[in-house]
């Protein structure tokens, strides 16, 4: 052993960093040695194994709510080991599968039948019956068989450090531990009946009732896991031992679950951190002289952590990141839109940040932060006389945020109905958060409006950023003239057939392009728009058509 | 409101369930001593609008006040019969142990039920024509029992104001009449009963103010004013989808 | 008058060894007499909120989630500090409870996933650090059977103490607060609204599990003290339709299959074995073998308590008056026997 001992009088904690980077060197140096190679390899082959038969059973068992049962099964198999070494008086392996399988059905079904016949509801029955069931393998195994002990200690608690010297089998030329041929045999078999019965097991796990009623085999599939549950646990019996089986059974498909949103993906995820949780339990363990088993599991649980947290999307940094983020853009936004209103009453540009503090309800230090950040953002700049001004891009988003509250405003009076005093706060929060279509389907719901409940004027988009005079017909006020141009969408796309009609329409009402127009009246309850004509007809328009018709303006509308 | 405070006064309530917004700005001001129905499709929020207001469910604006002070200080005023699914019956109890829940609310913490508060539970269980079944354990109720006992239950609480979440809901037609006559007891006392109610046909017939309910406050007043077809068709017309999207959309940002 | 039955060998021992352990003469099992009947209080009344709430599996997930809290206790000093231990449990228990339900609060993943997470990640700890402590030469023997198993006679009298604190403790609040406790229980919704504080009543709930769990497990040990928590309680359920019965029924049947229990385990292997032979011989003769019984010490404490608290469930499940298998046979029976009757009105 290395020199490193001496240090672990002390309980591990304060060697971790560099003693620990020496000693892991060290210990993979000694693990990969030539001589020590293929052991290591069978042990972390057999360990893997077992990590992915859990894996994919553990998968199944967390969506389908039965993560306890397995905590239970993994207690409850010490009696089925035992009574199956005072029936048969060997420890052979087919004999503990036997054994596993019957005690897993007599764990269900005891389970279910307590359950199911009294007052005591199904978590409490499982509690009883699985105490029982191990306080009767303890005593049995204590008086009947003590000579089991050591066996049995390894059964529950791990046996990795020794599977390399257990029995060996020859195959294809290589002597293979006996454990780590039963469990690969054990790991091939779960891959395949994965595979074949994909589609029932996911539908079944996801809505049995649906299952149920396409006709499949719902209690045979739930059998079929509980067979392949007894088989993964007397498999870990020589790795991480069935207490520990839990663990295994439920951190990385939990891993899984957090980081993936399909059940393939799912699968996939949990079988890496199985995967990686081995071979870093392992590794440790050894460096750290403590129990393969317990290390194992609780790299586990360390991985699931790192998911918990980091996740994208889910994870709790992730979420703590993107809500600061988000307020961050509303706090620009609401700046912006301030500044706006400042620059477009009578006030002159607002010298005193304390001023704008004050109105904004921050403290100076923040505000002058929220500056720099706008200044970098492009929105703001420093005017000549040392004042703040916005720039174009900056006036932009407060117009788009402008128009955005003002329509949600009139959406919620007019359309929802709610009191026009009480609508602002929610109106500041929608603004913030929602995007352009959603605005755009409110003000097509609310038939353009031209004015928010208030009877200030809302903001208007042209069609597109860089054509400012370019609007839709119904986009324009009264007053507005200019000439037609054209459709929207652009005539040379596929005409639908609502454009076609409006073409026939268009040719009815004699509309020429390029003729000019003046909007002469509004109709907001009928959502029609009535037009004057250059050759001084009246033509009355409706919403759809309007929305249709591109009108290229005289002028380029005020802010 | 000029005169003697309004039984139970809600001002801008806006109330969000697992984060998105159900519940938007509602207003409304109810008198005392009627029988009000609250009416709405399902996902309206009108189990919700109730949870607010005993305090169940936090709100994110607006205020509650019962005759005219917050729910705090008027505890014993407010009793509530919940929905029949939010318990669990096979739980050791009998009738008459959950009726004498009721009276709980004004003993304090250090206090037992004593001699006049087992009094007052079996006037009650009398009251509701459930005496013959006191001892019985709840299980072995039929649904029209069991929403009887959440009736006593709640007058033994003995309070002005009442809500009571979809009583009507799975009882026989003998239990109706006989919790509407109760209802009816309960408001010429002076009581305020709000109701939750599903049964459109009905509702006229029992409730003197009527409020119609779909995420926001449709209407609210006498049953005859409120309870006609324009206003019904806005209740269950169902146009509202932007404002169901804006809710998905903010639920999904505030997580 | 003679016995008609002839005296059967390992009779006259049985009794004469029952007599001797309730003679209470002896010290270490007059402390473990006294831990039982205190843990028997304890875990009867709080496994009824238990069961009731349907927390069944938090009993389990914190007994086990307690060993990397004892080994750090352990670790303070190296030696069995009944203080640090406890603190060290009692700090493990509560961290695990924080962590599930910041699991559950933080993700998708049910309650069970979480508290079966739990579970095996602090567990792990706990068997890492404890074969730590097992290699070192300063480690004892290392108390894992005993963690498991529980060995009620080695309670000294800090343990005691520690026992009774928490039992009265447990007692105060249940009394104290029972009809906060039984509506909140019942109707969560109706006891909010009535201004019960709900979620302080859940931690109050949590804390006083914790720490009973801790106290128990020296006694019992981990996976059986889960036993104790909720075979009274079911048992007991059972029984009766009221509360205040059902609290009263827990601890007595958690205290009697403790104390029935503490005695089965006391008995000496010899007796176990005469015991034994009595049942093996018989058998033998008709063709059934079974194995002869090696026991040197005695059954441990905690299988020989579940076994006495699930024999006396078994009894209560099949013939409880009112609930029992039985009953629910004969009412069957009943009812296809007599014509049928309208039911009765709403």
């Amino acid at each position: 052993m290395l020199p490193v001992n001496g240090v672990w009088a002390i309980p591990g904690v304060r060697a971790i960093p560099l003693a620990g980077a020496v000693a892991f060197t060290g210990a993979w140096s000694e693990l990969w040695s030539a001589a020590a190679r293929y052991d290591t390899l069978c042990t972390l082959a057999l360990a893997i194994c077992v990590a992915l038969g859990c894996a994919w059973l553990g998968c199944f068992m967390i969506l389908r709510g039965q993560a306890l049962l397995g905590d239970a099964l993994s207690h409850t198999v010490l009696l089925g080991l035992v009574v199956a070494v005072l029936w048969t008086g060997s420890l052979g392996s087919g004999t503990l599968l036997l054994a596993a399988l019957i005690t897993a059905v007599v764990t269900a079904v005891m389970i279910q039948v307590v359950s199911g016949t009294s007052r005591v509801k199904e978590d409490a029955a499982t509690g009883i019956v699985f105490t029982t069931l191990f306080a009767l393998g303890v005593v049995l195994l204590s008086t009947l068989a003590p000579r089991l002990h050591l066996d049995a200690q390894h059964a529950l608690y791990g046996n990795l450090e020794f599977v390399a010297v257990g029995e060996k089998l020859a195959i294809l030329g290589m002597l293979l531990p006996m454990t780590l041929v039963q469990m690969a045999v054990v790991c091939l078999v779960l891959f395949a009946l994965l595979c074949l019965f994909y589609r029932p097991l996911l539908v079944s796990s996801f809505d049995p009732q649906l299952a149920r009623s396409l006709g499949l085999p719902v209690r045979w599939i739930h059998a079929g896991l509980l067979g392949a549950m007894s088989a993964t646990v007397v498999g870990a019996f020589s790795s991480v031992g069935a207490i520990l089986v839990v663990g295994l059974l439920i951190a990385p498909p939990a891993t899984g679950f957090l980081l993936a949103r399909r059940l393939p993906g799912m699968l996939a995820w949990a079988s890496v951190s199985g995967i990686l949780s081995s071979i870093i339990g392992f590794h440790l363990a050894y460096v750290w002289d403590v129990t393969a088993a317990g290390m194992i599991v609780v790299v586990a649980c360390c991985l699931f952590g790192i998911a918990f947290l980091g996740a994208p999307g889910g994870g709790l940094v992730w979420k703590a990141i993107r809500r600061g983020r988000l307020r961050l853009q509303m706090s620009h936004e609401n700046l912006v839109r301030t500044l706006l209103k400042w620059q477009v009453s009578t006030r002159a540009e607002p010298h005193n940040v304390s001023e704008l503090a004050g109105e904004l309800g921050c403290s100076p230090t923040t505000l002058g932060m929220l500056l720099t950040q706008l200044r970098w953002r492009g929105w703001v700049t420093n005017s000549r006389d040392g004042g703040l001004r916005l720039t174009e891009r900056g006036v932009e988003e407060a117009s788009r945020l402008d128009r955005a509250h003002r329509l949600w405003e009139a959406y919620l009076v007019h359309q929802v109905g709610l009191p026009l005093d009480h609508v602002h706060p929610s109106a500041e929060e929608l603004e913030h958060l929602l995007d352009e279509a959603l605005v755009a389907r409110v003000d097509d719901a609310l038939g353009h409006p031209e004015t928010d409940p208030h009877g200030a004027e809302i903001p208007r988009l042209p069609s597109s950023p860089d054509q400012p005079r370019l609007f839709a017909m119904s986009r324009l006020r009264i007053g507005d003239s200019g000439h037609l141009v054209g459709l929207t969408p652009p005539v040379d796309l596929p005409v639908t057939s609502i454009a076609r009609e409006n073409a026939g329409v268009i040719a009815a009402l004699q509309l020429d392009l390029g003729a000019g127009l003046s909007v002469v009246d509004r109709d907001i309850g009928e959502e029609t728009w009535t037009i004057r004509l250059a050759n001084g007809r009246t033509v009355v328009i409706p919403h759809e058509l309007a929305d249709q018709l591109l009108v290229e303006l005289h002028s380029v509308p005020g802010v | 409101m000029t005169g003697p405070p309004a039984a139970v006064e809600i001002h801008d309530l806006t109330v969000s369930y697992d984060k998105r917004p159900v519940l938007w700005n509602i207003d409304l001001e109810l008198p005392p001593g009627e029988l009000v129905g609250v009416i709405g499709p399902n996902g309206a929020g009108k189990s919700t609008l109730i949870k607010a207001a005993l305090g169940l469910l936090p709100c994110d604006r607006g205020w509650v006040r019962f005759f005219g002070e917050p729910l705090e200080k008027q505890r014993l005023a407010v009793g509530y019969v919940p929905q029949r699914e939010s318990v669990d019956w096979d739980f050791p109890v009998t009738v008459r142990d959950v009726v004498l829940m009721g009276t709980y609310g004004r003993l304090g913490w250090w206090r037992s039920p004593g001699a006049a508060e087992r009094q007052l539970a079996d006037q009650c269980l009398v009251d509701v024509g459930l005496w013959e079944f006191r001892n019985r354990q709840i299980s072995n109720l039929s649904g029209g029992q069991r929403q009887r006992v959440f009736l006593a239950r709640a007058l033994a609480q003995q309070s002005r104001v009442y809500f009571m979440d979809e009583p009507f809901v799975g009882v026989d037609a003998a239990t109706e009449a006989a919790i509407v006559g109760l209802l009816r007891q309960l408001k010429n006392r002076g009581c305020t009963v709000i109701v939750v109610h599903h049964d459109l046909q009905s509702a006229p017939n029992y409730f003197d103010r009527i409020l119609l309910l779909n995420m926001r406050l449709v209407a609210c007043g006498p049953t005859a004013e409120v309870f006609t077809p324009e206003l019904l068709q806005k209740t269950y017309g169902g146009r509202l989808t932007i404002l169901s999207e804006a809710a998905d959309r903010v639920a999904v940002i505030r997580q | 008058m003679m016995p008609a039955l002839p005296m059967l060998p390992g009779m006259s021992t049985l009794g004469a060894e029952m007599s001797r352990f309730w003679s209470l003469q002896d010290g270490s099992v007059r402390s473990a007499v006294t831990g039982m009947v205190l843990l028997g209080i304890c875990c009867g009344l709080l496994g009824c909120f238990i069961v009731l709430r349907r927390m069944s599996l938090v009993g389990d997930s914190l007994g086990h989630a307690v060993l990397p809290g004892l080994c750090v206790g352990f670790l303070v000093t190296w030696t069995k500090n009944p203080f640090w231990l406890f603190t060290g449990a009692l700090a493990a228990a509560l961290l695990a409870g924080g962590l599930i339900a910041i699991i559950q609060r933080g993700c998708r993943l049910k309650p069970d996933v979480a508290m079966g997470l739990v579970l095996s990640g602090f567990f792990g700890t706990g068997l890492v650090l404890l074969s730590r402590i097992q290699s070192d030469p300063r480690g004892g023997q290392g108390g894992l059977n005993q963690f498991f198993f529980g060995q009620a006679a080695a309670l000294g009298d800090a343990d005691l103490l520690l026992i009774g604190f928490v039992t009265i403790v447990v007692l105060g609040c249940v009394v104290a607060l029972f009809k906060e406790w039984a509506v909140f229980t019942f109707d969560e919704g109706f006891a909010l609204s009535l201004g019960i504080p709900v979620r302080r009543l859940h931690y109050l709930l949590m804390l006083l599990t914790a720490m009973s769990i801790v106290i128990s497990i020296q006694a019992v040990g981990v996976v059986l003290l889960s036993a104790l928590l909720i075979t009274p309680a079911a048992t007991a359920l059972l029984l009766t339709d009221r509360l205040p019965k059902m609290l009263a029924i827990a601890v007595g049947v958690a205290v009697a299959g403790g104390l029935a229990g503490l005695n089965l385990s006391a008995l000496s292997g010899e007796l176990l074995v005469d015991g034994w032979e009595l049942i093996r011989s018989p058998l033998e003769r008709i063709g059934v073998s079974l194995p002869p019984l090696e026991v040197a010490t005695g059954l441990p404490t905690g299988p020989a308590v579940v076994l006495v608290l699930s024999t006396l469930f078994l009894v209560a499940w099949t013939f409880s008056p009112r609930y029992g298998l039985l009953q629910r046979g004969l009412r069957r029976i009943r009812q296809r026997l007599t014509p049928s009757v309208p039911p009765e009105g709403g």
